[in-house]
């Protein structure tokens, strides 16, 4: 085909949960108890296959490819508000094994993606 | 009134004068051109088009003309202008046909209230197959093989989902083949309906393959889908079905949508639904028989058990 | 008004694609300014404005008018699948516009500064009647100048991305040009332009951009837009200091806020006094004349007089602009030729003009054609 110069386009703005960003300079305390809630929650839709949850937020117009963990942090603050420390508790607990340190960091870094794509935000 | 029925003088006069309004997916678009040459081609490809008579809503203006008055005779280069603008670079006139089928896709690609997925879909005994896929991955050529063994064209290019039901409409548009798909094609359907081969580059050729009587008479006859398959063609490779997981399906559907962000929930509802319904399978092939024999084996299982979620089979 | 003639279809004659150029743009403006007369259109004349409404980006907003009254529905189906399409665009403009919007508040909530919306995202977070059927590719803000440099390192930290531009752009945009060079982010691929001014200080109009912000209106989150008064001069300016030609939709924005802001006691006054104290009474003055005339603003006669003794060019220079805004303000179909064209070319080098001082101007070219001459040839030997 000979080349086309089309505008237009769509714009796909969705992507993957990683948990990759760096923790700020705070004591471990002071992350743990800050209290964290789903942001302009109203009209979400998600689906849940083999383990990865698809989420759509409609404030955002964003879609969101969450993995197991993320999407459990995801279904625990559809509830209510929570902590890290909440959250990995509950986590722990849904995977039966001792909530660590690790467990805390991974949290908080699926809480910060969260707020990078303005899917979660901490409670002021 | 359908194209081919008009006289040519007619037709032509109407071409130059207020332009032919043609009905398709959907859309009525209204096409003036003064390039003779290109007429007589499009008659030949969209000879059962339904048209509008008089004066109404076009939804597109198309109009098809030399790129510039001095290029009607020196150099005779093309120029597709859609609603005034031109999304195309200018093009030797001897492809203009090029440029109607390229405006038609745009025109269709711009529908914001179906979701419109980039491939092929076909539709057997009453189930719709939605085979996703970028452009040159071979999708069109098995989607001619497909509707030259009896199955409906619902279109080579693009799976127009509606929301509210969730079915595919037609759009029984001429199918593009490319270089080597050419000689494949003409090999296994010789009584198919080609049109010239159109030389844009050296080695690069298009011929265009009208859709059986059939997929037109049916034009208008949506299709619920049951099956997405994703083609991948290696030539001399043996033939294997992979099941697809659901949220791979979704992300496989969602990077071919050409309007996902757009459509907002509506979308995300919509390739949900797809996912939820259908089966979704990867299919790699080497030959067209394989391909097609494949595509027979799926709608079979999913004729038996069409909401099927977890596929587990694979052929040889 | 253009005077409305009534062709055959057939565009074989330039005089007769004239005529018909003409008739579509007062079909359109008589449809935007009474858009319940669009029911009562035959489908010939309903295909007119269809399309006229598309080339201006109108049709969403059209659609918009049409459902508050009630009367879409009454439209032949061809037209509703059209304002259908286009509602659902700018919709999923607004919620992108929106979050973009937000997330600048929040990449920039932590520097204690004032942020100001401006244009289409500022009508779109104020509820302002612009904002409806509107289709914006960027978002705009205004902060203080002596925080831009901060602002773009926080921003760039953020995600945000400066466009690839040599150094001569570079030079245009900071020095010459009212804002810094587009960022654009990385992940959402919006288009963020943060100005310090909204005029070009080259030009040597002087804005007070320290009282624009000092004046701006909270609108919640700690964003804020301009005042009613400020923002109608920066729409004024946006269009009767730039191109006016094909932007009946900003005409038809500047009516919305005249008409708004219009009931708030003290509004016209404060208007004038801010026209004067920026420098910007002309492009005041050719919006509220122009409004009045093609979108039937409701402005008071001793305003329009007040402005028009303070503002007004000579009678010659005025005539030319009546004459050029008329004819070009709502876009013919392109190549229609004849004194729609004409127009929009003398409109095109009239804001260029405007702009930069001839001198400027001139050497402006001469160094953007060996920019785009030096690329090429290196794209050749590279």
């Amino acid at each position: 085909m000979p080349p086309a110069n089309t505008r237009g386009g769509d714009q796909k703005g969705f992507p993957s949960i990683a948990p990759a960003c760096h923790v700020s300079c705070v004591s471990e305390q002071t992350i743990d108890s800050q209290t964290w809630r789903l942001l302009e929650p109203a009209g979400l839709a998600w689906r849940c296959w083999d383990d990865e949850y698809i989420v759509f937020h409609p404030w955002s117009g964003m879609t969101h490819y969450l993995d197991a963990t993320a999407g459990a942090v995801f279904e625990l603050l559809l509830d209510h508000a929570a902590t890290v420390h909440d959250l990995a508790t509950a986590l722990a607990g849904l995977a039966d094994t001792p909530a660590t340190d690790n467990l805390s960091t991974v949290v908080q870094q699926v809480l910060h993606r969260f707020d990078a794509v303005g899917l979660a935000e901490p409670m002021p | 009134m359908r194209l081919g029925s008009v006289p040519e003088p007619v037709l032509r006069a109407q071409f130059r004068a207020a332009g032919v309004r043609m009905r398709l997916a959907g859309l009525c678009l209204n096409l003036r051109t003064d390039v003779p040459a290109v007429i007589g081609q499009i008659v030949q490809m969209y000879e059962d088009l339904p048209l509008e008579a008089g004066v109404g809503i076009d939804d597109y203006r198309l109009r098809l003309t030399y790129a510039s008055p001095l290029r009607r005779f020196v150099g005779r280069r093309t120029q597709i202008y859609i609603e005034g603008e031109a999304p195309f670079f200018p093009t030797p006139h001897r492809l203009a046909y090029l440029l109607v089928e390229a405006a038609l896709n745009w025109c269709i690609r711009q529908t914001v209230s179906n979701v419109i997925l980039h491939a092929a879909t076909v539709e057997r005994e009453g189930l719709a197959v939605i085979l996703p896929a970028p452009s040159s991955s071979g999708k069109s050529t098995l989607c001619a093989a497909l509707v030259t063994r009896g199955w409906r064209l619902l279109s080579d290019e693009h799976a127009v989902l509606r929301p509210a039901d969730g079915r595919l409409q037609p759009i029984a548009r001429p199918i593009s083949l490319k270089n080597e798909s050419i000689g494949l094609i003409r090999q296994w359907a010789p009584d198919g309906h080609f049109s010239p081969a159109f030389s844009w580059a050296i080695g690069e050729d298009i011929v265009y393959l009208r859709p059986p009587a059939d997929s037109i008479a049916r034009a208008t006859e949506t299709a619920r889908p049951a099956l997405i398959v994703a083609p991948a063609y290696r030539a001399g490779a043996p033939v294997t079905l992979q099941p697809l997981g659901k949220s791979e399906t979704f992300r496989l559907l969602v990077d071919n949508c050409m309007n996902y962000h757009t459509t907002q929930r509506c979308g995300f509802d919509a390739i949900a639904g797809l996912v939820d319904s259908c089966a979704a399978w990867r299919l790699s092939y080497g030959t067209l028989e394989q391909a097609v024999d494949a595509m027979e084996a799926l709608l079979a299982r999913a004729r038996m058990d069409p909401m099927t979620s977890r596929p587990t089979i694979t052929t040889a | 008004m253009v005077e409305v003639d009534t062709p055959g279809r057939s565009p074989a004659s330039p005089a007769r694609t004239a005529a018909s150029g003409a008739r579509g743009a007062a079909l359109l403006v008589h449809s935007m300014r009474d858009p319940a007369s669009v029911s009562r259109l035959d489908a010939e004349a309903l295909d007119v404005v269809l399309h006229a409404a598309r080339r201006h980006d109108l049709l969403a907003r059209l659609e918009h008018d049409l459902v508050g009254l009630g009367v879409l529905q009454d439209l032949p189906e061809a037209a509703r699948r059209q304002f259908a399409n286009a509602r659902v665009h700018a919709q999923a403009n607004a919620v992108t516009l929106r979050f973009e919007a937000d997330r600048v508040r929040r990449a920039l909530a932590g520097l204690g500064i004032r942020i100001v919306l401006l244009k289409g995202v500022a009508y779109l977070w104020a509820g302002l009647p612009p904002a409806r059927g509107r289709f914006s590719v960027d978002i705009d803000i205004l902060v203080p100048a002596a925080d831009v440099g901060r602002v773009e390192w926080t921003l760039v930290n953020g995600g945000w991305q400066p466009a690839e531009m040599n150094a001569y752009d570079q030079h245009y945009y900071r020095d010459w040009m009212h804002q810094i060079p587009p960022l654009t982010h990385s992940e959402r691929g919006v288009e963020l332009d943060v100005h310090h001014t909204i005029f070009p200080p080259v030009s040597g109009i002087r804005i007070a951009s320290e009282t624009l912000l000092a004046d701006a209106t909270p609108v919640g989150d700690g964003l804020w837009v301009l005042s009613p008064a400020d923002m109608v001069l920066h729409a004024a300016t946006h269009l009767f200091q730039e191109n006016p030609a094909g932007r009946l939709r900003d005409l038809l924005d500047l009516h919305d806020l005249l008409t708004l802001f219009g009931q708030q006691a003290g509004f016209w006054d404060s208007l004038t006094e801010r026209a004067r104290r920026h420098g910007l009474g002309r492009p005041l003055y050719y919006s509220l004349r122009y409004a009045a005339d093609l979108t039937g603003t409701a402005i008071p006669a001793a305003v329009l007089a007040r402005t028009e003794a303070a503002f007004a060019p000579d009678a010659v220079q005025l005539s030319v602009m009546d004459w050029l805004v008329r004819r070009a303000i709502v876009a013919r179909s392109p190549g229609q030729g004849g004194g729609g064209a004409l127009a929009r070319f003398l409109l095109f080098t009239r804001s260029h003009w405007i702009k930069m001082p001839l001198g400027v101007l001139l050497r402006h070219a001469a160094v953007k054609l060996f920019y785009r001459m030096h690329e090429r040839n290196a794209a050749k030997t590279g």
